[in-house]
């Protein structure tokens, strides 16, 4: 990754300063390519990833893809886990890992000796009425898994979505900001599902004098099946989860501290090797918790040894737990789509960037935000509205008379003004009209005001010499079309109307769009 | 046969007509402003389409189904006269469509588009011109 850092740096450097009209696609689109070129890093870690990388980013560039300078940092920690991840796969390009130079070798001779001279009533332990728990756990952990297998739904949900985004309005991004909260729902159940768990093995723990070995592996087991988080989503929960992770490893340490003296040095060897193993498999060696086994005791090795596999672990993210643990037990039972739910999770990640993305739009276009954030429904029809309710901002509430009529000049005359007071070289020579066309402030009342319609930024002149008649005839059956597909649309969804319309037709406009 | 219509859009419904439709359940008074006109005899603007007179005697002899006619207030808007200073509009009626698509020879279908009979469309355009309007076969199905 630290040539791909670089280069994918460059990429979005390049490309953000670039015009970014069709930006939910775009960003859908390199979601999926993304994951495409993540998954191939995967299947072929063994080829020159990075010349594939810098491939990848040079066909990005040449489409036209750029990120926001603040969104680069997020989405890019993001990826570089993800890619991250794909190299440890591959053995000849791990990273080396700085080892105490005194560090114990565990020997084959060391784990014999180890396993040596255990009395014969060293035996795995049961503890009565653990049935009755095992049975609860298997319940919750079902739960769970159910919790997490819906989110996978909802992220393919979601995903499917963002591959056909554009046909939704205004790109798309009110409509999966609302999957995503519906995956973010998703998660929090699942979430709570895992705490749910972890509170019922404290209760166990505190109501045993050891953890059970038919109970503490099925513990174990889940744990590996159900990670605390799918795929770095995020969740209100997570700070509860942690705290009842706390709860359970103090106990868990109380729980060692009572096991007979003769018992612990003999399991907790076994288990103190294992954990090596488990670590060293996981990053390529934590040997020098072998030092530690000699120097501290084996318990206090053995959980330092745990700490570390799981931080490990950790720093590789939950990508790799999902990508290793969740997908393979997820799609082989259930045949979700992966590459729906990669999508669906790029989404996640990548909607806030979708929205700045949005707003910087519509700052070039010379609107302003919509005060309920996402575009909110604003529910009136233009079939039922009552007057009184017409308006969902105090500073539209009063209705604006507005006419184009002859009868009523004076408006009309003011967005010319406006219009050649800015361009006093066109005047004469082109017409003048609004991009969001008046009949907007009566058809979908409340969205924008009167001098917003009539400001510069609303303006668009056509040269008279290129029939003007013709093109704004286009224009008006662009909106009313527009009119019968959206009777509620909100104001995002006018504004990317314009923003298509422009795109369209602005190149026969002066000045151009 | 039907036929989907999508006619020319020559203007908009001014805000008198809107406050009409605010105040009650229905349109009481149809103002179109016309901002530009390319001559057919048909226009729209969402949700409420205006014929010329000229057609409209001949879809009265004709006696079809499924529309009644209004008055229609039409006026013209600056643009209007700054593009089309020579034009002299003809009178319009407000044609209020009341039938069932498929069914009527005017009716609505669910994507709001206005549906008339292959007989009503031939009358249409023998008396007036529809050469902005765009026109497709009415498919039930697709309509869902």
């Amino acid at each position: 990754m630290d040539r791909a850092y670089p280069a994918l740096r460059q990429m979005f450097t390049d490309i953000r300063n670039l015009w970014f009209e069709k930006m939910g696609r775009e960003l859908r689109d390199f979601s999926i390519e993304l994951s495409d070129f993540l998954y191939g890093l995967r299947n072929h870690p063994t080829e020159k990833w990075h010349e594939r990388f810098h491939a990848f980013a040079a066909g990005q560039r040449f489409q036209g893809r750029y990120m926001t300078p603040e969104s680069e940092e997020s989405l890019l920690a993001y990826i570089s886990r993800w890619a991250a991840l794909e190299m440890t796969d591959n053995a000849a390009e791990m990273p080396e890992i700085e080892l105490d130079p005194n560090a114990f070798e565990v020997t084959e001779a060391d784990r014999a000796r180890a396993r040596e001279g255990l009395p014969w009533w060293y035996a795995k332990p049961f503890e009565l009425g653990d049935g009755w728990w095992e049975e609860k756990f298997e319940e919750l952990a079902k739960v769970a898994g159910d919790k997490m297998l819906a989110t996978c739904r909802e992220l393919q949900m979601l995903g499917s979505l963002a591959r056909n985004v554009d046909q939704l309005p205004d790109d798309g991004i009110d409509v999966l900001q609302q999957h995503v909260d519906r995956v973010n729902a998703a998660h929090d159940e699942y979430v709570q599902a895992l705490i749910d768990i972890d509170r019922w093995y404290l209760s166990y723990i505190k109501s045993h004098v050891w953890v059970g070995w038919l109970v503490g592996n099925q513990i174990e087991k889940l744990a590996g099946k159900l990670p605390p988080r799918l795929f770095d989503l995020p969740s209100s929960k997570l700070p509860t989860l942690a705290r009842a992770r706390a709860e359970l490893d103090h106990a868990l340490g109380n729980v060692v501290k009572r096991v007979d003296t003769a018992y612990t040095v003999a399991v907790w060897t076994d288990r103190a090797i294992t954990a090596i193993e488990i670590a060293t498999g996981i990053i390529g060696g934590i040997k020098v918790i072998a030092k530690e086994v000699a120097e501290k005791g084996i318990v206090i090795a053995a959980k330092l040894a745990a700490k570390r596999a799981a931080k490990q672990v950790a720093i590789q993210g939950a990508a790799y737990i999902a990508a290793n643990y969740v997908m393979p037990q997820v799609v082989a039972t259930t045949g979700v789509r992966v590459d729906l739910v990669l999508s669906g999770v790029m989404v996640v990640h990548g909607i806030g960037e979708l929205k700045k993305l949005r707003s910087a739009r519509n700052q070039r276009l010379g609107f302003a935000e919509t005060p309920t954030g996402s575009g909110g429904s604003i529910p009136e029809k233009k079939s039922d509205l009552a007057p009184e309710a017409k308006s969902p901002t105090p500073k539209a509430a009063e209705p604006t008379p507005i006419s184009i009529t002859p009868g009523s000049p004076a408006v009309s005359n003011n967005y010319r003004r406006v219009f050649f007071d800015a361009h006093p070289d066109l005047k004469g020579k082109v017409v003048v009209h609004h991009a969001i066309e008046q009949n907007v402030l009566d058809n979908y009342p409340g969205r924008f005001t009167a001098d917003e319609l009539h400001s510069l930024a609303n303006l668009r002149g056509i040269p008279k010499s290129n029939n003007p008649k013709l093109h704004l005839s286009r224009i008006r059956r662009e909106w009313n079309a527009f009119y019968r597909a959206f009777p509620n649309a909100t104001r995002d969804e006018i504004i990317a109307k314009v923003a298509e319309i422009d795109r369209r037709f602005g190149s026969q406009f002066n000045p151009q769009r | 046969m039907y036929y989907n219509l999508e006619p020319e859009v020559a203007g908009h419904l001014s805000g008198e007509s809107i406050r009409a439709l605010s105040n009650g359940s229905h349109l009481v008074e149809l103002h179109y402003v016309m901002d530009g006109w390319l001559g057919d005899d048909l226009i729209e603007s969402f949700p409420c389409f205006i014929l010329s007179n000229r057609v409209r005697v001949e879809l009265d002899r004709a006696n079809f189904s499924g529309y009644e006619f209004g008055d229609a207030r039409v006026t013209t808007s600056e643009l209007f006269q700054e593009l089309h200073s020579e034009v002299e509009l003809p009178a319009f009626s407000w044609l209020k469509v009341t039938g069932q698509p498929g069914i009527d020879d005017f009716g609505i279908a669910k994507d709001r588009r206005i549906v008339v009979s292959e007989r009503a469309l031939a009358v249409i355009r023998e008396a007036g011109q529809l050469s902005d309007c765009l026109i497709e076969p009415y498919d039930e199905k697709e309509q869902g």
